[in-house]
């Protein structure tokens, strides 16, 4: 399905949070400035206890009420100051945070819904990391950096009006108000410019970072090939590279930081008002109570000196990150589902590839070579089909295009009568059900990977799979049984363990025609024997095609297609094929069955089986 | 102001290993060239605060001065300069601190991260194989970057205590009593510090765990895709996705809460102790026996928070220095640990005519008291090729270990000629000895790279001649962008198959003396499989050769094959002589090898295929010639297999 993206642009996403929650957006907001505005009031406030006290003092008054009052006004800001904080805060919690979990799940949501095109395409470690830094980054954005900046630059707002307004106030012209009308754009712009300069440095220097992390993590999975070919040294060298460039790069960061202009302009500032204020209170113009508003107004906003450009490059830093998601949530799907789906199908008629070719798609978008080339077959439906060729000769392709994962290129695939593009990916992957090559198998028990297709099994259902599927008996002798939760990526079951653990995922699923890819390579022949006579029952009445390089399942397929570097090279029964097709004779000639024949044929072969594992993996 | 630190709010407590006086030294230690940069950037910061300490004197003057009848503006303007002059000084210094810093901290994280690196590489692989790759790699990257903010904060800890003092002294200078009620704002620096490490650290845990399960699911998720679109589980996953999801907002939302509840903490009490202050200069003013001037008063409003945020900075910084130090610890262990498998003094290279292998009462076992190996003993003639069979455990792959020497067994010996591996230069034996491994692993990077690894100077051309000649230039070719193909997560878009020939294709072409196959060819189909043998054939066949596998076909070309089970060495000899002895290889071979449910086939197919396969095999010449590339490698491959291999 082409995905409709919800957002257009990255600020459509960046700032996707505040639209959903208007009204307490405003009030957060609202509150914040607020809360400018308290910080701020505390700094003039100041200035009028002083005021008090200098009168206190020339007419050794003692303390005065009015001074009093200030003190206790001024503890009332800093209490008032701590609620509405606290109320921005949480407003600011509720909204990012929020939006933060449901982002993270939509985005989820997308990519897992997106084709296996995409999932071809893109490393999941990158998209593990959008999903948990990009989205968090996006977040810091809004809170704390959006927050911290709207009172930062409330702050400076205040400020700047307070300072213009001292003159104001005792009817004069506005010369503070001129001094910090060119002070604080200034001192805005350098921000704003530091901000700018670092940025891309910083973005480059985490990617050198990645980079860095890449090549040390790679070098450590691989060790033992490193070890094996003596290339520690190129190793070290690979690695200097990178970490060369890193130190350059937080180096270049950490200078970018010194000389901070801004601090600058606000000293100059300050010392500007600070003579232009003394010389009005010496001129009895002002109270000196003023001098010290004008001081601590500027202190106060000193205080955001160091916050303002780093948060800035927080949000100009989100911006990128939303801008790289968008960039993935928009990903248009080739492939689509149908607008009026057939839901009727006959998934046990014949199945017809006419003339289907496929091309994955590389990382750059295109389609540069064909794994399947202009193939035509038909299986006719309930018959058993053996698939064999080469690497690389389309045998998982075909499997993958039954299964809907991938749409043809060209052609079409058609299954009683019904164009498989037409029906919805679900009703095709509820009816076919496929048994991979690389089993996977989740980090959940024994039971829920069983279970995976149909979680409304009974237990009794499961243990059934399992014991058609020869998995019981290993089951069993576990200490948890069905309960043992398999490791990380199910690596503490051996090859053939897990295998058998995948054939009785889809037996237990129940599909309609069922495609096996070389399910039983590291299952040894014993198991492999017991499965094949449990699987028979399965393939009754059913069309099932199975990858395999096992003799027996060739000699008992009702067809065996042959394919090589994407073409059709032959189809038939096995005693066509062999006098027919030379290419079914060099392949048979090399099955290593095929050579025991001839073992067979001298001595007697026996099972002993006493002398039988029940584990898989051959090894 | 400065916001607490968030990187030291993130790191975990630990148990150091160490006391904390070690972990002081070595970092010194190993500031090495840097620290003479790093002591003259130390003076530079103090030197900057103290210029930064005085300028609200300036200030306080100035009020007092301004009070004062009959002042001149110039001596305004000269306060005015002087508050300028100090602070652009300390801005310069400053500055010039944070330049040269930012140089040498760089530089330090760099050296440290290559000496870690370095000895990461040369590590036994014993301790690779008891750690997460992700582990290891976070000591070079997250763990020397925390050193490095160690170091900057040891720098600024001299300057922020300093100015804790000096402000505590221009204050008491000011007024013993101003200077006392500045202590209010130490009960709260101690609260938000037990906060933190109590309450705070438990709820950051709790909620870096929880952002942790998310972020495993997605992961599972992800590599799992596939699965569950072919049984319509896309719902579930998703759903057992929102549940964490909503598990971690909740954590994050009151860690947010907390860091939330911070900063209206610091502020408020900021202003409240100016309140204070006030309150105290105020009543001390007004009193009758008053020195106090009004700009002193002021000075100790601004001073207050010159007291109090360097003290919060001094108590956030303790969690980071923390974190630092449990680093050092980590990295201490690393660069510490000397690596059991290196170059002994008296190491030679591999001499030229050393050649076959032996192994002399061999025991290893990777941990104690579960012995791999028992007392192994086995010759291997020069340029022979040998197989070792055996269950599951039965310590084949582990043979393969040792005579890479990633391991040194416990006793015995393994010698190649006369020479005993353990005398062998590392480089040189890695050069004579390729294995392939049963699990081979594939480098990010393009196919060309992966083949050329231990060959860079190799050409495309010859590396596509070798891939043709094993049969995998076939599916390089239709690969999205060839043999340019970028690998990515170790070659997740190719088969097991695919995987493993490629890492055979990299082997061969670094011409190993002496070849180990360890497994390697397991799942690639029969037809694949004979064209790598033939190929290993052609190229290998004079060399000495180990082979671990569970396929007849290998086995049977073996001069000798090697018996194992649970460590033990317990049959050796030839396939023939092995069957006719009856014991454990006749019931491995009837397990494995034999097609053991020939009886099930009908006696008529049975015979098809018998009369058939003697055709094929009678008739050798037939495919080859046609079409080279293709058909021709295939057609002596059926005809090696009779014994007529040509092309040697």
């Amino acid at each position: 399905m082409v995905n409709v993206n919800r957002y257009k642009t990255a600020n459509d996403y960046q700032l996707s949070a505040l639209r959903r929650y208007p009204a307490l957006t405003v009030v957060a907001v609202g509150l914040a400035l607020f809360a400018s505005l308290l910080t701020t009031m505390s700094s003039w406030v100041l200035g009028d206890a002083v005021d008090e006290l200098a009168l206190a003092v020339e007419g050794d008054l003692g303390l005065t009420a009015g001074f009093i009052q200030s003190c206790w006004y001024i503890l009332g800001i800093a209490g008032l100051l701590f609620i509405t904080y606290i109320v921005v805060g949480y407003a600011f919690a509720i909204i990012t945070l929020r939006w933060e979990r449901d982002a993270r799940q939509e985005f989820f949501d997308v990519i897992q819904k997106n084709s296996m095109t995409f999932h071809d395409q893109v490393d999941s470690k990158q998209l593990l990391a959008v999903a948990m830094q990009d989205i968090r980054w996006v977040r810091f954005s809004l809170n704390p950096a959006l927050r911290n900046i709207i009172m930062a630059i409330g702050s400076l707002i205040i400020a700047s009006i307070l300072l213009a307004w001292i003159d104001i106030e005792a009817g004069l012209f506005p010369t503070l108000g001129v001094i910090v009308s060119i002070g604080s754009p200034l001192y805005l712009f350098f921000a704003y410019r530091y901000a700018v300069a670092i940025e891309p440095v910083r973005r480059e220097r985490s990617e050198q970072n990645e980079k860095m992390t890449a090549v040390s993590q790679e070098v450590f999975r691989g060790i033992e090939v490193v070890r094996a070919f003596g290339t520690e040294r190129v190793e070290m060298k690979k690695f200097e590279k990178v970490s060369k460039e890193y130190q350059r790069l937080l180096t270049k960061e950490g200078r970018l930081a010194a000389f901070y202009i801004p601090n600058l302009i606000l000293t100059l500032t300050t010392a500007v008002a600070f003579i232009y204020v003394a010389n009005q209170v010496m001129e009895g113009m002002f109270p000196i109570g003023t001098l010290v508003k004008a001081i601590a107004l500027l202190a106060a906003v000193d205080g955001f000196s160091h916050m303002l450009p780093r948060f800035l490059l927080v949000i100009r830093g989100g911006h990128v990150n939303a801008k790289r998601i968008v960039k993935i949530l928009s990903w248009e799907d080739p492939m689509e589902e149908p607008t009026n789906p057939v839901k009727k199908i006959d998934w046990k008629a014949d199945i017809v590839f006419e003339n289907v070719s496929f091309g994955y798609t590389s990382s750059d978008g295109d389609v540069n070579s064909y794994a399947l080339k202009d193939l035509n077959f038909k299986i006719p439906g309930g018959s058993r089909v053996a698939l064999i060729g080469g690497p690389g000769g389309g045998k998982t392709t075909i499997l993958k295009l039954l299964l809907r994962l991938y749409d043809p290129s060209e052609g079409r695939i058609i299954i009683g009568n019904t164009n498989l593009n037409k029906v919805h990916t679900k009703d095709v992957r509820d009816a076919v059900g496929l048994v991979e090559q690389n089993v996977f198998l989740f980090r959940k028990s024994i039971k829920g990977n069983i279970a995976f297709g149909r979680a409304d099994a009974s237990d009794e259902e499961i243990e059934k799979a399992a014991e058609r599927a020869q998995a019981a008996e290993f089951i069993d002798e576990l200490e948890e049984g069905y309960e043992t939760v398999i490791g990380e990526r199910g690596m503490t079951l051996s090859g053939g363990q897990r295998q058998r653990l995948a054939i009785a995922r889809t037996i237990l699923q129940d599909p309609k025609i069922l495609l096996l890819d070389d399910s039983a390579s590291a299952i040894d022949a014993r198991t492999e024997y017991l499965l094949r006579k449990a699987l028979d029952e399965v393939m009754h009445d059913r069309t099932s095609i199975t990858v395999t390089q096992r003799l027996r399942t060739l000699l008992e397929a009702d067809i065996i297609i042959i394919v090589d570097k994407g073409k059709l090279v032959a189809m038939g029964k096995h005693d066509e094929l062999l006098a027919t097709s030379k290419h079914y004779q060099r392949i048979f000639s090399h099955l290593p069955e095929a050579v025991s024949y001839n073992s067979a044929n001298k001595g007697k072969t026996g099972t002993n089986s006493e002398d039988i594992v029940n584990e898989g993996g051959g090894n | 102001m400065a916001a607490p630190r968030g990187p030291a709010m993130m790191m975990e407590k630990e148990k150091r290993s160490r006391p904390m006086r070690v972990l002081l030294r070595s970092m010194f230690g190993y500031l090495g060239q840097f620290k003479r940069i790093i002591f003259g950037a130390a003076i530079l910061s103090i030197l900057a605060t103290i210029f930064l300490a005085v300028d609200p004197l300036v200030l306080s003057w100035g009020i007092d001065l301004v009070m004062e009848p009959g002042t001149d503006l110039n001596n305004i303007l000269i306060l005015g300069a002087l508050f300028t002059g100090l602070k652009v000084t300390s801005w310069v210094l400053a500055s010039i601190n944070t330049w040269i810093m930012a140089g040498a901290q760089a530089g330090f994280v760099r050296s440290l991260q290559q000496d870690v690196y370095n000895k990461l590489v040369k590590a036994d692989l014993s301790y690779h194989h008891g750690e997460q790759s992700g582990d290891v790699t976070s000591r070079v990257t997250s763990d020397t970057d925390s050193l490095g903010a160690g170091i900057q904060i040891i720098i600024e800890l001299a300057s922020q205590i300093l100015l804790v003092i000096a402000t505590f002294t221009l204050m008491w200078m000011t007024s013993p009593f101003v200077a006392l009620a500045a202590l209010m704002v130490v009960p709260v620096v101690i609260l938000i510090m037990v906060i933190f490490g109590t309450v705070g650290q438990r709820i950051m845990l709790a909620t870096h765990r929880a952002a942790g399960k998310v972020s495993g699911q997605i992961a599972e998720n992800l590599g799992g895709v596939q699965v569950a679109k072919a049984f319509n589980r896309e719902k579930e996953t998703s759903s057992t996705l929102g549940e964490l999801n909503e598990e971690a907002y909740r954590h994050g939302f009151k860690f947010m809460m907390l860091m939330t509840l911070m900063q209206p903490l610091i502020r408020a009490t900021g202003i409240a102790a100016v309140s204070a202050i006030l309150f105290v200069g105020g009543t001390l003013i007004t009193g009758s026996t008053s020195t106090l001037t009004l700009g002193e008063v002021f000075l100790g409003t601004i001073l207050i928070q010159r007291f109090f945020m360097p003290l919060l900075i001094l108590s956030m910084n303790a969690t980071q220095f923390q974190a630092s130090l449990a680093s050092m610890d980590r990295l201490m262990d690393v660069l510490e640990a000397e690596p059991k498998v290196r170059d002994s003094d008296n190491a030679s290279p591999l001499k030229d005519d050393s050649d076959g292998i032996r192994f002399e009462n061999v025991t290893f076992s990777y941990l104690e008291g579960s012995e791999v190996l028992r007392d192994v003993s086995f010759t291997i003639e020069p340029e022979k090729m040998v197989a070792i069979v055996g269950h599951t455990g039965a310590g084949k792959s582990t043979v393969a270990s040792l005579l890479s020497r990633f391991y040194d067994p416990q006793e015995g010996n393994v010698l190649i000629g006369d020479q005993n591996i353990k005398d062998i230069k590392l480089a040189s034996l890695h050069d004579s000895l390729a294995l392939i491994a049963q699990e081979p692993y594939l480098f990010d990077g393009t196919i060309y790279d992966n083949i050329r690894y231990a060959c860079p100077s190799a050409s495309n051309e010859e590396i596509m001649e070798l891939s043709k000649m094993i049969g995998a230039h076939e599916f390089i070719e239709v690969l999205p962008a060839g043999y340019d193909t970028q690998l990515i997560e170790e070659g997740k878009n190719l088969s097991a198959g695919q995987i493993q020939m490629i890492s055979i294709a990299r082997t061969m072409l670094a011409d190993p003396k002496i070849l180990i196959l360890d497994e390697a060819t397991s799942r690639l189909d029969a037809y694949s499989e004979s064209l790598v043998q033939e190929a290993q054939e052609r190229l290998f066949s004079k060399r000495t050769t180990i082979v671990i596998a569970h396929r007849l076909s290998t086995i049977a070309k073996a001069s000798r094959i090697l018996v194992f089970d649970h460590g033990k060495l317990v049959e050796q000899g030839t396939n023939e002589e092995l069957l006719s002895l009856g014991g454990r290889y006749k019931a491995l071979y009837d397990t494995y090898y034999s097609h053991q449910s020939a009886s099930e086939i009908s006696e008529d197919t049975m015979k098809v295929a018998g009369k058939e396969m003697n055709k094929v095999e009678k008739k050798p010449g037939m495919t080859s010639g046609k079409t080279p590339g293709k058909m021709g490698g295939m057609g002596s491959g059926a005809m090696h297999r009779q014994g007529q291999g040509h092309g040697k």
